[in-house]
């Protein structure tokens, strides 16, 4: 199968294998050792202060392995530029329309590259995309909460419907491949 | 009769309370190790003392009447906070202490209407995460110095809640959370529920 490319204005379709990120988190100083409870980790649902839930997209029917190695590189760069530092341990992913599917909160999400000039190539991601409420300023404006009940929504949709994706092994040196870029995918 | 009953009880009462105090093993603030894992560039100032550790448990120490979890998470919480410095913000190995006394008190008057013991902590922003797991479903609650936020799913059923803090009593905190749990339970505690 060729290697997916999507293009930038290209809608993020109802099968898309959509991913978001995890991070080995710091546990609390004095509650080392607390039994944990199965769920994922709140602090990878929260946003950046825009609204803007970042997620990527894995492939167009399931996770797609190229696509994986292209954005496995990035997560892991992405994590050592956070301070402190964090280690990628994967994502866990969700189809589309499972995501979105949900009546307690209308949201879409939509594709946005990120391929802005001054970004470094490591930095460059093709396959970018971020969940954003439907409509989004009457939903935020209402509700001095939102965003943190969208970061919970989240958490709970993922965790309801969702898969984790081990770290594929990093290679930074493929055949055919320069600064980051995966051999058949031009970033 | 009933008065010396009265007074047996209030005895026995008094005897809990004050007795509990020495009785309670008195917790360890973090250890050098606990300390050092702690420790990341810039964050060199913040460290638990055990005054402040051992002043903040007696504040909020447990009563025989509150779920038997809290003396933990008391203790967990306390010994997140530095008291010397501030947390570096995004590092959520330590808890604010405005934040840390929040939930000191939300886990004092609603450890027993809780679901079980969570598991804590701190958000990115800087909160508490108390995680919750019970037989129909989880639970997550968000403490901030301002509010409490809870977001459960029982079944197909997802519910959220906003309480900001000083405009909620503690009464009606609990019978808000009482029935969450209820529902997130299989078999709703009908002495609980009468509760509310």
């Amino acid at each position: 199968m060729q290697v997916w490319l999507p293009s930038p204005k290209e809608n993020v379709g109802p099968k898309e294998s959509l991913g978001r990120r995890l991070f080995d988190r710091p546990k609390l100083i004095g509650a080392i050792g607390q039994k944990e409870v199965p769920s994922l980790d709140y602090r990878d649902f929260e946003d950046s202060g825009d609204g803007k839930v970042s997620l990527d997209r894995l492939g167009r029917y399931g996770p797609e392995k190229p696509v994986l190695n292209y954005l496995a590189l990035r997560a892991h760069a992405a994590g050592e530029r956070r301070k402190p530092s964090l280690e990628f341990n994967g994502w866990v992913s969700i189809q589309k329309q499972k995501l979105v599917g949900s009546k307690k909160m209308q949201i879409d999400v939509v594709s946005s590259p990120e391929e802005r000039e001054e970004l470094t190539e490591i930095e460059k991601n093709i396959y970018h995309s971020h969940v954003e409420a439907t409509p989004p300023a009457t939903l935020v404006e209402g509700n001095p909460f939102f965003l943190y009940f969208l970061a919970l929504h989240l958490k709970m949709m993922f965790e309801k419907h969702g898969t984790i994706l081990g770290t594929p092994p990093v290679q930074h040196h493929e055949a055919g491949q320069t600064s980051g870029k995966v051999d058949g995918i031009s970033g | 009769m009933q008065t010396i009953t009265s007074q047996a009880t209030t005895a026995v009462i008094r005897f809990i309370e004050t007795g509990h105090r020495y009785l309670s093993p008195i917790p360890n603030p973090p250890t050098v190790e606990q300390e050092k894992l702690a420790h990341v560039e810039g964050e060199k100032s913040a460290k638990t003392t055990r005054e402040t550790y051992n002043n903040l448990f007696y504040e909020f120490k447990t009563l025989s009447f509150d779920a038997e979890w809290l003396n933990g998470i008391q203790q967990r919480i306390i010994a997140s906070v530095p008291t010397e410095g501030y947390p570096v913000k995004g590092n959520t190995a330590w808890l604010d202490q405005q934040v840390a006394r929040a939930a000191l008190e939300f886990f004092k008057s609603t450890s027993t209407v809780l679901p079980g013991e969570p598991y804590i902590y701190s958000s990115g922003a800087g909160d508490l995460v108390a995680e919750f797991s019970a037989l129909r479903g989880k639970m997550t609650c968000l403490i901030s110095s301002k509010f409490v936020l809870l977001y459960a799913i029982a079944g197909d059923e997802v519910i959220e809640k906003a309480f900001l803090r000083g405009q909620v009593n503690a009464d009606k905190l609990r019978s808000e959370i009482l029935a969450v749990r209820n529902l997130l339970s299989e078999t709703p505690n009908a002495s609980l529920a009468a509760e509310s």
